[in-house]
């Protein structure tokens, strides 16, 4: 059949013909190209122009699966359409063959189909509608993509304004059919325009997002009175052809709206009234129906409606099996379609009177469900929409079958309002997919449940990490308040102690560590109930002393450094007075009385009235100095010089002056390092004789009054250091060598040398009107000269006594293993301190003891301390015993060892003394608290026991029983834990509950009883020296204080025995009161 | 606890705790990979593969 079209085309055979038109397959003849020629049947009655403009916007239509429309040429009054011959085969063959379509492969195909119907439905003005999409318009190219053919009902715009849609049963939208048949499935969602006399549009789809609206209805209002109303429609490409389409040459109301016929054929026809026609009104209608309904203007359109013939110009389309050729090799596309209003038509397949349907976007999405439906399940879709049964899950996957439900929803404003939105929903189908989310849910459940265990891990690792370092500050504080508690300084101490404890404000503290309580209550020595010194206050000077002084009465403190003398008054620790003194560590200071120093000053020797705060009187250049016994005069001499002067205190005159013949005290060339108690330089107690040592180791005593009258105990000595002093008539002194010292009395006004002896270690010697004392290296000793006799004042346990001073109830010694006691008048070591140095000096007077040394320059100062409101018992300290124990009923207090005991009352009386028989053969000593009795049950190792009254001493009860072990093994028991006690081992602390060792307790002393308090646990204790303490011990067996002399636990009060014959008590502190007292005292300080 | 201080057991604890996690979540991220990778696979049999 080769014919030759436009003399460029040539026309190989016939692959197809439908309602469009006949479909040839062709060749380009200069490019030799194959192509597909269609022959529309429009060319009798459209208008060229009409059907040019049509395919002009198809040929601007470029999209991978759309084919290309190339020419539009015209030959022998039949119009031609030019495009792309699409190799491969219609979906419809597959079908037909009976080939099952894979899930995966549909979907491709549907998202390639979606794409290509996205890109028509968005070409302006106002989109393309394909308006025929079914299997057999798809091509399946060879390399698996399919192509969308054929576009004859977008073709389907009359040049007169009529409009032929065609549609495929089963694959047409309801909307092709009619309202009713959506009202039938989905009243609500039909669209419809409505009026009677004035038309207005209700687009049921406002709202919808995404929705391309490409049939449109408008009212707009023209002129007075008057309502003009188009209903248009539809554009597509058809942005050209709507408005020019359209026309109401006068009437007030233009509308465009297309009908169906109502065969049943595929072809429907569709008019739009260009006349002047009342778009409300249908011929053999009433009045009223709405303005949709189907207009019939057109005589041509009319006619074809009525008659159901193929409208002009419109490509056939058809269904298969019904007549369509397409088949391979078959391609074709229409132009466009516009909006078109679908009509009720008056076919039979439909029912009632029909109403305007506007078709859009979303008929092309039902036809490519439906098509989509076929092809997954090998079903046609019945025409009626509402039969269609959803897709099991033998044909796809659930959420495939949503989708194609969607897109088949009867109603238009159910299913997707775009292409796009479908092919979202296809491109999401894995994002969607039940089972992608709930792996995603679980990722995300497991990411944040791991997340929030991390972050609680790095929280708590967070909280614990500034809990430890806040531990570890508290620690250290509690270490820095225990030096300065060494050191002196009580306030420092009860401060940094303070600190120590955390505050409790924020999690990030650690709870109160044991050391820092512990260091608070050492601080606050609220367990230390023995009358005694305690710290005071720690002074900081200029720099190291080079002595130290203190008034008689204890008002006043000198300190002499390089080169001044600070007064302070002790009971303020403040400062009164700084004097400028001479520049030399020899010189000196002396109280005359409380209130009167008499110093090397810088212009000579120097009286100071301390409250006057004025100078008295200067005398000569001095550096040594020596007052008399009664405060009278004093004795000067300057450094190197050969004679001295003595000054009477009261006016400085000088009342006598004595050469020393050639001699002088030993100077070293640089005495800042001189040690200005190394020579004897002292008066008497009326300032009469003088006694002073020399370089060349000789030592006199000058009668003032009598040159005749002097002594000379050494003319001429080896001995290089010298102490010495007067007490009344004697003078003693002590001379020491090189391994040796000697120590000699002497009766000044016998002249007669008393004795006295030698010793290998280092002699100390203090001598004044209160006495002769002397330490002889661990012994401290007061002589009498009178009697020769000695009264041991003092003995160092670890050291040698390196310096001393004597109060009226304590004696203070300095030891060289950097400590100094106090000793009460039994000479017993009431209370020894810790030092960083040796203390070179050390004083006391009054109520007060100073200590320092040669190398810091700080002064720590002490104030003796009574604590008559802690006295329980007043008992005589003579009674040798081991324990006291506190009657149940609180009335007695019964002191026991093995020798026996005696029951003292309350009031200090004795009750009773008993002997115990057999003290060598005893095993063991309890007192026990039971109720309605306390008695000490004593233990023999032939497994005798008494038990005696705590009340009277009477001898309760007496039994036999097995004979006792001799480690003197004993078990203790708490709410936690167990502690085994034995002689020779330490005592063992087991939890009760897991039997794990939780700690082992003080190694070197024997554990007598336990007992808990609250939350604390007390245990006591009897040393290898035999004293007794207690250890308070928190609930993890931490130590919070130490108990010195407690000796029983009352209640909740705490029981010392005091050698000093008292029993005082107490309670036991808690962290909250210590707190208050801590800081009560920090107040008073301030 | 163990002979820990509470502040002990907090700061130890919640290193554990942490590196505890760490390791779960190792395990966690490659089990679910695994469970993952199963899944596309199966969704791409199913649907074939993802598109977009």
């Amino acid at each position: 059949m080769s014919q030759i079209i436009a003399g460029l085309y040539e026309l190989d055979q016939k692959i197809g013909a439908g309602g469009g038109g006949v479909v040839y397959l062709g060749r380009h003849l200069r490019l030799q190209k194959q192509v597909v020629l269609k022959a529309d049947k429009r060319t009798l009655s459209a208008k060229e122009e009409t059907l040019r403009r049509e395919v002009d916007m198809l040929k601007g239509l470029s999209h991978t699966y759309i084919p290309q429309v190339y020419d539009f040429v015209q030959e022998n009054g039949t119009v031609y359409t030019v495009m792309d011959f699409i190799e491969g085969e219609s979906l419809d063959k597959l079908l037909q063959r009976g080939e099952r379509l894979s899930q995966p492969q549909v979907i491709g195909w549907a998202c390639q189909l979606l794409e290509a119907l996205s890109y028509l439905h968005s070409r302006p003005p106002h989109g393309i509608l394909h308006g025929d999409i079914k299997p057999a318009n798809i091509m399946l190219r060879p390399n698996g993509d399919v192509c969308l053919i054929d576009f004859n009902i977008a073709l389907a715009l009359g040049e007169d304004g009529a409009v032929k849609v065609g549609f495929s049963r089963g694959y047409a939208s309801p909307e092709h059919y009619g309202t009713d048949y959506i009202r039938e499935n989905r009243p609500a969602a039909v669209r419809t325009v409505s009026s009677s006399g004035t038309a207005s549009g209700t687009d049921t789809n406002a709202g919808a997002a995404g929705h391309r609206e490409i049939a449109r209805t408008e009212t707009r209002e023209t002129s007075e009175g008057d309502k003009d109303t188009e209903a248009t429609e539809v554009s597509g490409s058809g942005a050209d052809t709507e408005a020019t389409e359209v026309s109401g040459s006068g009437a007030d109301t233009e509308a465009t709206e297309v009908s169906r016929d109502g065969t049943d054929t595929e072809a429907t026809e569709v008019s739009r009234d260009g006349t002047d026609t009342d778009a409300t009104k249908r011929p053999g209608d009433t009045a009223d129906t709405e303005a949709t309904e189907v207009a019939w203007g057109s005589s041509e359109a009319e006619t074809a409606g009525r008659t159901g013939e193929p409208g002009r110009g419109q490509p056939a389309v058809t269904e298969n099996g019904k007549g369509d050729e397409t088949g391979t090799g078959k391609a074709g596309i229409g132009t466009t379609g516009i909006g078109k209003a679908g009509t009720a038509g008056t076919g039979s397949s439909t029912t009632g009177r029909s109403k305007g349907i506007l078709l859009d976007v979303r008929s092309d999405i039902y036809s490519l469900g439906a098509t989509l439906y076929h092809l997954l399940s090998g079903t046609r879709p019945p025409q009626r929409a509402g039969e269609v049964k959803p897709l099991g899950t033998q044909s796809c996957s659930p959420a495939v079958a949503a989708i194609i439900q969607k897109a088949m929803e009867p109603d238009p404003a159910r299913r997707y309002q775009t292409a796009e939105e479908m092919l979202q929903a296809f491109w999401q189908l894995h994002k969607r997919d039940q089972r992608t989310i709930r792996h995603k849910r679980r990722v995300a459940v497991t990411a944040a449940l791991l997340s929030a265990v991390f972050l609680a891990g790095g929280a708590s690792t967070f909280v614990g990490l500034k809990q430890l370092e806040q531990r570890q500050e508290a620690l250290t504080l509690a270490e820095y308040s225990a030096n300065r508690l060494a050191q002196g300084d009580v306030a420092g101490a009860v401060g940094l102690a303070l600190q120590a404890i955390p505050t409790g404000d924020s999690i990030l503290e650690a709870p109160v560590t044991a050391q820092a309580q512990k260091a608070l209550t050492d601080a606050l020595g609220v367990y230390n109930l023995a009358d005694g010194f305690k710290a005071l206050n720690t002074i900081m000077l200029p720099s190291a002393p080079f002595d130290l002084v203190i008034s008689p009465q204890g008002t006043y403190l000198a300190a002499v450094y390089a080169y001044e003398v600070a007064v302070y008054e002790l009971a303020t620790q403040k400062q009164v007075a700084v004097l400028p003194a001479q520049e030399s560590a020899l010189a000196d200071c002396v109280f005359a009385d409380e209130t009167h120093l008499v110093y090397a000053g810088d212009q000579g020797v120097t009286a100071y009235n301390l409250e006057a705060q004025e100078i008295l009187w200067t005398g000569g250049i001095a550096t040594t100095l020596a007052v008399s016994g009664d405060g009278q005069r004093v004795a000067a001499v300057n450094r190197g010089e050969e004679q001295a002067a003595v000054y009477r205190v009261s006016d400085g005159a000088v009342v006598a002056e004595r050469s020393f013949e050639g001699q002088s005290q030993p100077v070293v060339a640089n005495d800042i390092f001189a040690d200005p108690q190394n020579t004897v330089f002292a008066l008497n107690g009326d300032g009469r004789l003088l006694a002073a040592s020399f370089s060349n180791g000789a030592l006199w005593i000058y009668d003032l009054t009598d040159p005749e009258g002097d002594l000379i105990l050494y003319e001429e000595s080896d001995y290089r250091h010298f102490a010495g002093g007067f007490c009344g008539r004697y003078f003693a002194f002590t001379a020491e060598k090189s391994g040796e010292a000697v120590f000699g009395m002497v009766d000044t006004v016998e002249a007669v040398y008393l004795g006295g002896y030698s010793s290998q270690d280092r002699l100390s010697l203090l001598a004044d009107e209160s006495g002769i004392y002397l330490a002889n290296g661990s012994l401290l000793v007061k002589a009498d000269p009178a009697a020769m006799t000695e009264t041991e004042l003092a003995y160092a346990k670890n050291g040698q006594i390196t310096g001393f001073a004597i109060g009226e109830k304590y004696v203070l010694a300095a030891t060289d293993d950097r400590k100094f006691s106090f000793y009460d008048s039994g000479a017993h070591d009431a209370l020894t301190v810790d030092c960083a140095e040796n203390c070179d000096f050390v004083r006391m007077a009054g109520g007060y003891a100073v200590a320092g040394n040669r190398n810091e320059p700080s002064v720590r100062l002490m104030r003796l301390v009574e604590q008559e409101e802690s006295q329980l018992l007043s008992y005589d300290a003579r009674y040798v015993h081991n324990e006291s124990r506190i009657s149940g009923d609180g009335k007695t207090a019964m002191l026991f060892d093995y020798q026996g005991f005696r029951i003292y009352d309350l009031d200090g009386n004795v009750v009773t003394e008993v002997t115990l028989p057999d003290a060598e053969q005893m095993y063991d000593q309890q007192f026990r608290k039971e109720p309605g009795q306390s008695f000490l049950e004593v233990t023999w190792y032939d497994g005798t026991i008494r038990r005696y009254s705590a009340t009277d001493g009477t001898l309760l009860a007496e039994e036999k029983g097995e004979e006792p072990a001799k480690d003197l093994y004993e078990e203790f028991f708490t709410k936690q834990y167990r502690i085994a006690s034995s002689l020779h081992t330490a005592p063992e602390v087991y939890e009760i509950e897991s039997g794990r060792l939780a700690a082992t307790l003080e190694e070197d002393s024997y554990l007598t009883y336990v007992t808990q308090v609250g939350e604390y646990i007390i245990t006591e204790y009897i040393s290898a020296a035999g004293e007794r303490y207690g250890i308070l011990l928190d609930s993890d067996l931490q130590k919070l204080a130490v108990l010195p002399g407690l000796c029983d636990v009352a209640g909740d009060r705490l029981v010392f025995d005091y050698e000093s014959g008292d029993l005082r008590q107490c309670k036991l502190y808690s962290l909250e009161e210590l707190l208050e007292i801590g800081e009560a005292y920090l107040r008073d300080e301030e | 606890m163990f002979g820990l201080s509470g502040s002990e057991v907090l700061f130890y604890g919640g290193i554990a705790v942490m590196a505890g996690t760490a390791i779960l979540a190792v395990v966690s991220l490659a089990v679910l990979i695994g469970t993952g990778r199963r899944l596309k696979r199966k969704l791409e049999k199913e649907y074939g593969k993802p598109r977009r």
